[in-house]
């Protein structure tokens, strides 16, 4: 009886002890702690491009681009200067196009696909960014299907290259480039069409 | 309070030889009460010490690390950046941030690509963990603010991560994770030392109150230990005899209920010794008178039987047989009357001793010459000479001739008496070659009017003799025993000091 008293009591103490003493701050898991910060990025949104290269660990990276503005009076396609720029032809004051317009117009969605397709700039290269697509002189044009779903419509791309053979990153980066550049929410579906075949529809949410 | 035996110290010193000095109890009521006491303090002190702890602690690290994290989420918000991000700027940002630490100053590192830009000369942290990373850019879902609570050589740091979003349209934009995430590394030291002030706080606070409990577990211990020392006293002063002893019971508690049950078996057992001692003294008294009244008459018939037998020669043949019958008999009765009045004074306790200094060899002696036992062939006497012992020679001589009458009625001749020291002890011992005492028989020899063999009704002697001659050695301060030799016969040894 009194053995046992004395166990349950040594027990107890050592417990009150060890409860005691033995914590302080311990290492701990990593735990959410609300949203992220949402930050603004530079140009605007009507005056910028989204071009989806890819970060040194493979993941999508989207680096915005100036449109240049105003924009040409012209709808035809605008032929790129040397430094990647797009030309300025300004005819004044009236004349102006509105990016909105442009963008509907599938001009800035043509011309984001070439920058894409013209691989990360130098300062990007820098950060560690990279490209899977292949680099080719061709440029890849992309038309509208117009099928009334509520949900955006469908876009076809039509690339210049061999497109059965691209990794998944690289079908991202196409499809994310030209569903951003269509619509700021990238709701459309993008079938990617080369010679060699067509890929199956796809959006850009997540890799 | 008390009606107990006087305390040891007025006790004479053979009361104080026979009281056994009460044995000390390592875990007697007092330590276990006293042990139990401090246990329920200690649980409690421990478990509410502990749970306030935990919740403290809990407190404090949740609200430094929501603090931070919402802290570096709103430095971060503002910020209006490129991308691919220039190192410049986010520098720029960076120092800004590193001034602004909520709750406390932080270092801020920003991750973008394989870019690596801080707060300070390094440009990352060792304390970042890859988990952290991986959490932070939110592989596959929309990042979240996270943090992490690091212990690196002994220093706990806290960790957060805000990965930066933006928003792909004014208005219908969805949020685009930039590739870029801003981290913040907080030493904990503060808290762990708030921490460990409150493990002090409640570790100091523990023995206090320990302290505190010992008082009420050492006054609870003497309330139950008061009682139960006045009731083993009370029992032990009952068991030297004193049946009036009685315990203060006051309280209405188990204890009191137990000292109240006492105190009535004690008076119970009170009043029936006592009936039980009148009762006695009354048939003590009653056998005395009995043997006093009978003595009177006994003493004429003697006279006259004395006369009849003178007498009896000149008589009849029939009717002399008769007159010696009742002659014969009157005598046995006259001695058992004197032997039932010498019973009497010793149950009466009025037995004297006569002590005197004489010579044991010379007393046995007389003792056999007054009863004609001279003849070698029925008694033979041993006795070392020059033995002093002090007695009282009437009750020797009738030990002595008792035991010798005894030998010679149920054992068998000779009969022999030795008489020798041994040290200060005065041994008689006497020994027959009869046939010795039945197993059975040999306890109760001694024993007033015990018959050997029960068919036998009738004997020689009163059926006191040995009782009496039990009573005059004890009276003497000795003992006396029977016991069978090996060689057959039976033995009578009387021990008294000299």
């Amino acid at each position: 009886m009194t053995r046992r008293a004395q166990a349950v009591a040594a027990a107890l103490s050592g417990l009150a002890a060890l409860s005691l003493a033995g914590c302080g701050i311990r290492d701990s898991d990593v735990v959410e702690a609300g949203a992220a910060a949402t930050v603004a990025v530079a140009p605007p949104p009507e005056f910028r491009m989204l071009v989806y290269f890819l970060g040194p660990d493979g993941r999508p990276m989207p680096v915005s681009r100036d449109i240049a503005r105003p924009f040409p009076a012209s709808t035809a396609l605008p032929v790129r200067n040397a430094d990647g720029s797009l030309p300025y032809e300004g005819f004044g004051t009236g004349y102006e196009i509105s990016p909105d317009t442009a963008r509907r117009a599938g001009v800035v969605t043509d011309m984001a696909l070439g920058v894409l397709l013209s691989g990360p700039s130098p300062a990007e290269a820098a950060a560690g960014l990279r490209t899977e697509l292949p680099r080719t002189g061709g440029r890849p044009h992309v038309e509208e299907e117009r099928t009334g779903a509520p949900d955006g419509g469908r876009l076809r791309l039509r690339a210049p290259f061999p497109v059965t053979g691209l990794t998944p990153r690289a079908v991202h980066q196409l499809v994310c480039t030209a569903a951003f550049a269509e619509d700021p929410a990238a709701r459309s579906q993008v079938v990617v069409t080369g010679p060699d075949g067509a890929l199956p529809p796809a959006r850009c949410d997540g890799l | 309070m008390r009606a107990c035996p006087a305390p040891a110290e007025d006790a004479g010193p053979r009361r104080a030889r026979r009281r056994r000095a009460p044995r000390p109890h390592p875990f007697g009521l007092r330590t276990r009460l006293v042990l139990a006491f401090l246990l329920v303090a200690a649980v409690g002190c421990g478990t509410t010490a502990a749970l306030t702890y935990r919740a403290a602690r809990n407190a404090i690290l949740e609200q430094t690390q929501n603090t931070a994290v919402s802290a570096l989420r709103d430095q971060v918000d503002p910020l209006r950046i490129d991308l691919p991000v220039q190192t410049g700027t986010l520098r720029d940002a960076l120092l800004s941030i590193a001034r602004q630490g909520k709750p406390r100053p932080w270092r801020v590192y920003a991750e973008y690509g394989s870019l690596r830009v801080s707060s300070t000369d390094r440009p990352t942290s060792s304390v970042i963990t890859p988990e952290l990373r991986a959490r932070a850019l939110g592989r596959g879902t929309t990042p979240h603010s996270s943090f992490q609570r690091v212990v690196k050589d002994g220093t706990p740091y806290l960790t957060v991560a805000v990965p930066a979003v933006f928003r792909t349209h004014a208005t219908q934009g969805t949020a685009q994770p930039t590739g870029l995430v801003f981290y913040a590394v907080m030493e904990l030291d503060e808290e762990e030392a708030n921490i460990e002030a409150m493990v002090a706080a409640a570790r100091d606070g523990a023995l206090p109150a320990l302290a505190v409990a010992l008082i009420p577990a050492l006054l609870a211990a003497r309330g139950v230990l008061r009682p139960v020392r006045e009731l083993r006293r009370a029992a032990r002063s009952m068991g030297r005899g004193r049946l009036d002893t009685r315990i203060h019971a006051k309280g209405s508690d188990e204890l009191a209920d137990l000292a109240r049950t006492f105190n009535e078996s004690a008076a119970e057992l009170e009043r029936s010794v006592a009936e039980l001692r009148r009762a006695e003294a009354r048939a003590r008294r009653f056998a005395a008178d009995v043997s006093h009244e009978l003595r009177t008459p006994l003493a004429g018939m003697l006279a006259v039987t004395e006369v009849l037998d003178e007498d009896a020669g000149t008589l009849d043949s029939d009717t002399a047989r008769a007159v010696r019958l009742i002659s014969a008999e009157t005598g046995r009765l006259a001695v058992l009357v004197e032997d039932l009045m010498e019973i009497s004074r010793f149950d009466a306790r009025a037995a004297e001793l006569h002590s005197d200094e004489v010579d044991a060899a010379d007393c046995v002696r007389k003792t056999l010459q007054n009863r004609h036992w001279t003849d070698p062939a029925r008694v033979v006497a041993d006795l070392s000479e020059g033995i002093r012992a002090r007695l009282d020679p009437r009750r020797f001589d009738v030990v002595v001739a008792n035991l010798v009458g005894n030998a010679l009625r149920h054992g068998g001749a000779p009969v022999t008496v030795r008489v020798y020291a041994e040290g200060d002890t005065l041994v008689t011992e006497v020994a027959d070659q009869g046939p010795g005492i039945h197993p059975d028989v040999l306890p109760h020899v001694f024993d007033r009017f015990y018959k050997a063999d029960p068919a036998r009704t009738r004997s020689a002697g009163s059926g006191l003799g040995l009782a009496i001659t039990l009573e005059n050695v004890r009276l003497h301060g000795g003992t006396v025993e029977a016991a069978n030799r090996p060689g057959g016969g039976a033995v009578f040894t009387v021990r008294m000091p000299r």
